[in-house]
């Protein structure tokens, strides 16, 4: 099965980075630059994996974390984001996001985090088998 | 003929007696002295002992600077107002201009520093007068040190908000671009060969980019007021203000 991943940031340039990391990284990747396409995109596909940036026009990576975290409990969700302080580092916590990076951030460490999402999910995967 | 008695009360210096001027000022929370007119303590109320922590032996009869406890007091054998720093004392010459113009000087203020409590920030208020037959001045002292440091930090906490704002929208608008040439820089490595001139700048471009990198992240750890001189200016100095210590500029 295809590892999917969905990047969301309001910045092109951020965006096309991202593809290019994760797809060398052997991932599929789906991008989204606003938290309403993401949206849309999930409703179709089926993605457990994601990076979020926080500061996105209109529904901000915060809210949209918290609504995919509410419809897909099982999902790791990554916050990435230009300004941070400690309050918005709790409030990340508190929407479901999985870890925080600060922008400017290694691409080795986003891909090591997709890597230990996918390990996650499949370990989740075959409790479940394990259990039915 | 007209009536100016009023405008000769105005003009002309107040007139007390010593018990009558003292009953006067032990009621007010100032401290207040009369000065003569060589400059020695003749009158001071409660108050005054209390700022100086001084009785009346040591008070009344004495020069200003040597009551009050002035450190430029001991710089010449010749005492208060003989030293090099009594030229700039602004104590000393509110009251001289009071005595000479015989006008009242009001809310002057000034630093000062005293052998018993260090530093002060003090406003001074003066009013010729006569007393007991004499030309005096009225000397009002009011410690506006805990003022002062108010007033400062309270300067201080609204620049520190409005570094942490401009900071924040910089490094904001920053690390996008930062992370867009920090990542691309990684995937250039991945793509050069091994031990060639390329390989060894895009090393460069991450590098200098990760430097750029530590100085937002100081940037936004600026946590308090901190500056420091550069050429002619005062700038922040961003490794002092900052809760991060990393150390890495230059």
């Amino acid at each position: 099965m295809e590892q999917s991943i969905l990047v969301v940031d309001d910045e092109k340039a951020i965006i096309n980075l991202l593809k290019q990391a994760f797809s060398r990284a052997g991932y599929d990747v789906r991008s989204a630059e606003s938290a309403e396409n993401a949206l849309d995109i999930l409703e179709k596909e089926n993605i457990h994996v994601m990076f979020f940036d926080l500061n996105l026009p209109q529904m901000n990576g915060l809210e949209l974390c918290k609504v995919v975290k509410k419809n897909m409990p099982m999902s790791v969700i990554y916050a990435i984001t230009g300004y941070a302080s400690l309050f918005e580092l709790a409030e990340c916590r508190e929407a479901g996001f999985e870890d925080y990076f600060k922008k400017p951030v290694k691409i080795s460490n986003l891909v090591k985090a997709a890597e230990n999402a996918f390990e996650k999910i499949n370990r989740w995967n075959s409790k479940e088998l394990k259990n039915k | 003929m007209t009536d100016n008695t009023a405008d000769k009360i105005l003009d002309e210096p107040k007139i007390f007696t010593k018990e009558g001027l003292l009953e006067v000022i032990d009621a007010l929370p100032l401290a207040i002295a009369v000065i003569d007119s060589n400059r020695a303590v003749a009158l001071a109320n409660k108050s005054t002992y209390l700022f100086t922590n001084k009785d009346q032996l040591q008070l009344i009869g004495h020069v200003g600077g040597e009551a009050f406890g002035c450190i430029h007091h001991d710089d010449v054998p010749e005492g208060c107002g003989f030293g090099p720093e009594c030229l700039k004392c602004k104590l000393r010459t509110t009251v001289l201009t009071t005595m000479e113009q015989k006008e009242p000087q009001h809310m002057v203020e000034t630093v000062m520093i005293f052998k018993n409590h260090g530093e002060r920030h003090l406003r001074i208020s003066t009013l010729p007068m006569m007393l007991s037959g004499d030309e005096v001045v009225l000397l009002a002292i009011e410690d506006i040190t805990e003022v002062k440091k108010y007033e400062q930090t309270a300067m201080e906490k609204e620049k520190l908000s409005a570094v942490i704002q401009t900071a924040g929208a910089v490094c904001h608008e920053m690390n996008q671009p930062l992370m867009v040439i920090m990542g691309f820089a990684e995937l250039l490595l991945e793509d050069l060969p091994e031990n060639g001139v390329q390989k060894e700048n895009a090393k460069e471009i991450k590098k200098q980019v990760e430097r750029l990198g530590s100085i937002t992240r100081k940037l936004m750890a600026i946590a308090r007021y901190k500056t420091k001189g550069y050429l002619s200016a005062e700038i922040i100095d961003i490794d002092a203000a900052s809760d991060l210590n990393l150390n890495e500029s230059d």
